[in-house]
């Protein structure tokens, strides 16, 4: 493949950049902050922890990092002041050291073909038998390779440097495995019952009979450290054993594997990643405090740190602009931040004449308003603050007008007006200024941060085609900043993209987008209505249930079989990223709430602002009618 | 490369079919005729011509069924499936439905298993007959269920071959109509892939760590596919393979200028790497694509060789070529060399949305028939 990246943004995710060293280059160690939270808390090693976010979050990046390939090039370069951080973080988590590596991280996929072994005409028993003689064999071979690989040796023909010796307590030759060996006499051993498992599933001539299949997930023992020896010197002191995509394991085999790894409580380091997908329902809505394993949820994690998260994206926005082979090589310092004024002079004149006439309009019918009246004629100052000011105005005194009109028309005072003027306020004047008079809303780099919704590869997504315009600008020979009106196109047209992709991505395509679309309509009425109420915007719900008629008290929404529809369309909207949960304080005290908000990119799509807060309950009854019963 | 086993072949097409049919079938001809029930209006013309030909002819009619889900997106298009199956039902006296499910479903979690029971089922139905002849008509089966139909077919001819026994002749044949193709769009890809059954290749062994080749033969509309399959490949060299010669002289350019972005930008393809195979000619396909991967293997003997993945993101006629050289390098002839690991991965999708399905039935009469000949008199 070609070395020349005229556009790095176009890179998604980790798995796609082969090079170690490219690999290591464009990765934040702002990263591994989730890592250095647990081992500060003593919570990272020696037991089992899962890692789960939606696609693209960045799970199966933060597993490669350990992989002997990039902490050996890390190690090798650690005086180099691009590797220096990542160097210091990984030395935090003792993974390596100034004198070696330390870790041998083998990461095992569960995208292959585990799922078929749950579709043979076989007992359960026989097949968690296979699943388990699959996973032993080739959790072997990818430490060998992977001992290989730090060790510079080559893979598997080197392999009779290495040499086990297992601890005699456990009697692991009923497996076929000797007391002592070489590392080939283990990749022989693997390697065999890879090839029968796989042959005995996998031909067009008829099943193989063979008794091939092991109990448990017995590799966990034979992988220590201790056991492992090169020239008689051991060769790791960590060995990290990753289950990357282990959603993709059928439930029976992803519930085995998990209460085998929870009741044996082994002081082995085995990592789980895994889509929300492999949770159920009641998993998604639920709380995970209180459970036998450690968890990292890495969108809550950013969403808790955002400034964390916002460092990890501009570190990883200027290393990929800095890989470009074309002359650009920024990527920041070529977004437009300001509105350009000049260029949306004559749209804000009109803005505050329309304004001005608009708040002259309401307040004739009350003189109440007149203090204000009198504020607002004599207001001068930099026009747009002007216009958002007034547009404030506009929408304070529509909220009066809606009241109940119980006081006397006495005149609202200054400090009255100002009192009001909030940020909520001043941020919807915002949004009504720039959808009344089509000026730019979503632009700068702060936005796309907003926009990517604590998933890296969303932000590649937008910023791969903002980074294609400031390309585009220094090819035409313009100015290479992409003013915020670029901006705002470029990000609308890749968010009609991903709308237009739905249905090729997500099961349930014309329920789930049919509930989107409800919601998102729903949410630009409560939010573009003139007196903002639910200032900024609503762009969240809560489900609640349906009130007890007196007589029948109903089953809550999420285990009654008339919502199932709703449950399964929240499942996949959560599992593919279209909405997250976020747990809310309101009302009385320590009530929380579960509220769904839509995923940041659908806020552009409905017009909506990026920052979070209103959201509105909904009883399941109603949310199941934004629902088609049928495909 | 020479010992190839179709290096010489038959492929039949159009006008030439019923000719051949005439030509072929005798009184004692004994037929299996194998199709899919399905909404594509191309599901009846091969059986019809058949019929036309050789009215008398003896003739079993196997239709399988596959259940895609009651959430299929597909599900709206019953009328036209049962408009297929009442015409097929005025051209064949007896039919014999046969049901398969696509997926498995266990405990919320969906598994594909189409491919399988698709197997399963043609070694129930070929066994203890003795057809002289076997149609498959892939014009309305998907295409991960004709890979599984004819991959078994070919082994149980081949296990019939190696006994001593004649073997029936087997002809595939396909309906191409590359507008009613565009028409039908795919939604609701899957999320979770895998290599067919029978021809996964070995590629997911971790015994070994020679560089994957992926050899995706490429049509419209496919940059989804694309991504998907090499996110799950991650191969370390893409040769993408284009339509040419073609009816539209312009078409590999259009596949070309459509995917630019994704094979350049995302996937990094060199521009030396892109091939070009004839657009109605399946067994050009399947030289060109053994001899790539033979030149791979060989020029990577290094580092042990190569294993190759096949895409077919194509036309159902091209992709069998990609069938036959998969299963040529997977399941070979006693007389030829060693295996090599050659995998095939499709990105199926969970139902289809037709753009304009009252338009299908119009363009119908325009499809090309073509019959590919894999076993039988002329190659014993």
């Amino acid at each position: 493949m070609s070395n020349k990246l005229r556009n790095p943004f176009k890179m998604r995710a980790s798995e796609r950049i082969e090079s170690d060293v490219s690999f290591l280059r464009l990765y934040s160690h702002v990263a591994l902050e989730a890592l250095i939270d647990k081992n500060n808390k003593s919570e990272l090693w020696n037991q089992v922890m899962f890692i789960r976010s939606s696609p693209g979050a960045g799970k199966t990046s933060l597993l490669r990092i350990f992989e002997p390939n990039s902490l050996h090039t890390l190690f090798t370069h650690r005086s180099s002041p691009d590797y220096r951080e990542l160097f210091n973080a990984l030395k935090k988590l003792e993974v390596i050291s100034d004198e070696s590596v330390q870790v041998i991280g083998l990461i095992l996929s569960g995208t292959r073909n585990y799922g078929i072994l749950d579709n043979l005409n076989i007992s359960d028993g026989q097949k968690l038998r296979l699943f388990y003689a699959l996973l032993n064999s080739r959790i072997v071979l990818a430490f060998l390779k992977g001992a290989c690989d730090l060790c510079k040796l080559s893979f598997p023909d080197s392999l009779d440097v290495l040499k086990f010796t297992l601890n005699a307590r456990n009697d692991f030759q009923s497996f076929g495995i000797p007391n002592t060996g070489t590392g080939r006499d283990l990749y022989l051993w693997a390697s065999q019952i890879e090839r029968n498992v796989q042959h005995s599933i996998d031909s067009f001539r008829p099943l193989r009979e063979d008794k091939i299949g092991h109990d448990e997930f017995f590799v966990i023992d034979v992988l220590k450290p201790q056991n492992f020896t090169l020239a008689g010197k051991s060769i790791c002191s960590k060995i990290l054993i990753m289950l990357d995509d282990a959603h993709k394991f059928t439930v029976m085999q992803r519930n085995s594997l998990v209460k085998y790894l929870v009741e044996r409580r082994s002081d082995s380091n085995v990592w789980i990643s895994e889509r929300l997908e492999a949770l159920q329902p009641e998993d998604h809505f639920a709380s995970f405090n209180g459970r036998d394993y450690q968890e990292i949820n890495l969108e809550k994690f950013w969403a808790n740190h955002q400034a964390q998260f916002e460092k990890i994206l501009l570190l990883v926005a200027s290393k990929r602009a800095a890989m470009s082979t074309d002359q650009i090589n920024s990527f920041i310092e070529n977004l437009e931040t300001d509105l350009e004024e000049d260029v949306y002079e004559t749209k804000i004149k009109t803005a505050l004449e329309t304004i001005r006439a608009s708040i002259a309009k309401m307040a004739s019918y009350s003189s109440k308003f007149d203090t204000w009246i009198k504020y607002v004629n004599e207001l001068t100052g930099h026009p747009l603050e002007t216009a958002l000011v007034l547009k404030q105005i506009e929408i304070l005194i529509s909220r009066n007008l809606g009241k109940t009109q119980l006081a006397f028309d006495f005149p609202l005072t200054l400090d009255e007006l100002k009192d009001k003027m909030d940020g909520g306020t001043a941020a919807a004047a915002l949004l009504f200024l720039s959808k009344e008079y089509k000026i730019p809303y979503y632009y700068g780099f702060r936005n796309l941060v907003k926009i990517s919704t604590n998933n890296i590869e969303q932000f590649l997504a937008f910023s791969s085609e903002l980074f294609e315009g400031i390309l585009s600008n220094g090819i035409a020979g313009n100015q290479v900043l992409l003013t915020t009106e670029i901006q705002e196109k470029i990000i609308k047209k890749v968010v009609e993209e991903k709308w237009k992709e739905l249905p090729k991505l997500i099961p349930q395509s014309n329920q789930v987008i049919s509930f989107l679309t409800e919601f998102g309509n729903f949410s630009t009425k409560e939010t573009y209505k003139a007196n903002a109420p639910y200032a900024p915007s609503v762009s969240g719900f809560s489900v609640v249930d349906n009130p007890s008629n007196g007589f029948i008290s109903e089953e809550p929404w999420l285990k009654n079989a008339i919502h199932q529809r709703l449950v399964s369309v929240l499942s996949i909207c959560l599992a593919y990223n279209l909405l997250d949960i976020k747990e809310v304080n309101q009302g009385v005290k320590g009530k929380v709430w579960k509220v769904f908000y839509l995923n940041r990119w659908l806020c552009i799509k409905f017009n909506l602002p990026l920052n979070y807060g209103g959201w509105r309950q909904r009883k399941a009854d109603e949310l199941l009618k934004w629902i088609p019963a049928h495909e | 490369m020479n010992n190839l086993r179709w290096q010489h072949n038959v492929l039949i097409r159009n006008s030439g079919v019923k000719e051949f049919w005439k030509q072929h079938f005798t009184p004692s001809s004994k037929l299996l005729y194998v199709l899919g029930r399905g909404f594509d209006p191309r599901m009846t013309l091969g059986i019809e011509n058949v019929k036309e030909t050789m009215p008398d002819i003896n003739i079993e009619c196997v239709l399988i069924e596959f259940d895609e889900g009651r959430h299929s997106p597909s599900t709206k298009y019953k009328d036209l499936v049962n408009s297929n199956h009442t015409k097929l039902k005025s051209i064949v006296d007896t039919i014999n439905l046969q049901k398969i499910s696509a997926w498995s479903k266990s405990e919320g979690k969906k598994i594909r298993v189409g491919d399988r029971q698709a197997a399963e089922l043609i070694g129930t139905i070929l066994q203890g007959k003795d057809y002289t002849d076997i149609i498959v008509d892939i014009s309305a089966l998907p295409r991960s269920i004709f890979f599984a139909i004819i991959g078994k077919m070919l082994t149980i001819v081949d296990d019939e071959i190696t006994q001593g026994k004649p073997g029936p002749n087997f002809f595939v044949l396909a309906a191409e109509n590359a507008d009613i193709d565009f028409k039908i769009v795919e939604e609701e890809l899957d999320e979770d892939l895998g290599y067919q059954h029978g021809l996964a290749g070995n590629i997911d062994s971790y015994a070994d760590s020679q560089p994957i080749i992926w050899l995706p033969l490429l049509g419209e509309g496919k940059k989804t596919h694309l991504d998907k399959a090499n996110q799950f490949i991650k191969p370390s060299e893409i040769c993408p393979i284009l339509p040419f010669p073609s009816k539209n002289p312009r078409r590999s350019d259009n596949i070309f200028m459509e995917h630019q972005e994704m094979l350049f930008d995302v996937l990094r393809v060199e521009a030396q790497n892109i091939m070009y195979v004839p657009e109605q000619n399946p067994f050009e396909v399947y030289k060109k694509l053994i001899s790539t991967i033979e030149n791979y293997d060989n020029s990577l003997s290094a580092l042990k060789g190569c294993k190759a993945v096949l895409s077919t993101f194509c036309s159902k006629l091209l992709s069998i070529g990609a069938l036959l050289a998969a299963y040529e390098l997977t399941y070979p002839q006693k007389q030829q060399g060693s295996t090599l690991d050659v995998g095939v991965l499709h990105v199926d999708s969970q139902g289809y949305n037709i753009n304009d399905p009252k338009s299908l039935e119009s363009l119908r009469d325009k499809s090309e028939l073509f019959v590919i000949w894999l076993t039988g008199i002329p190659y014993q």
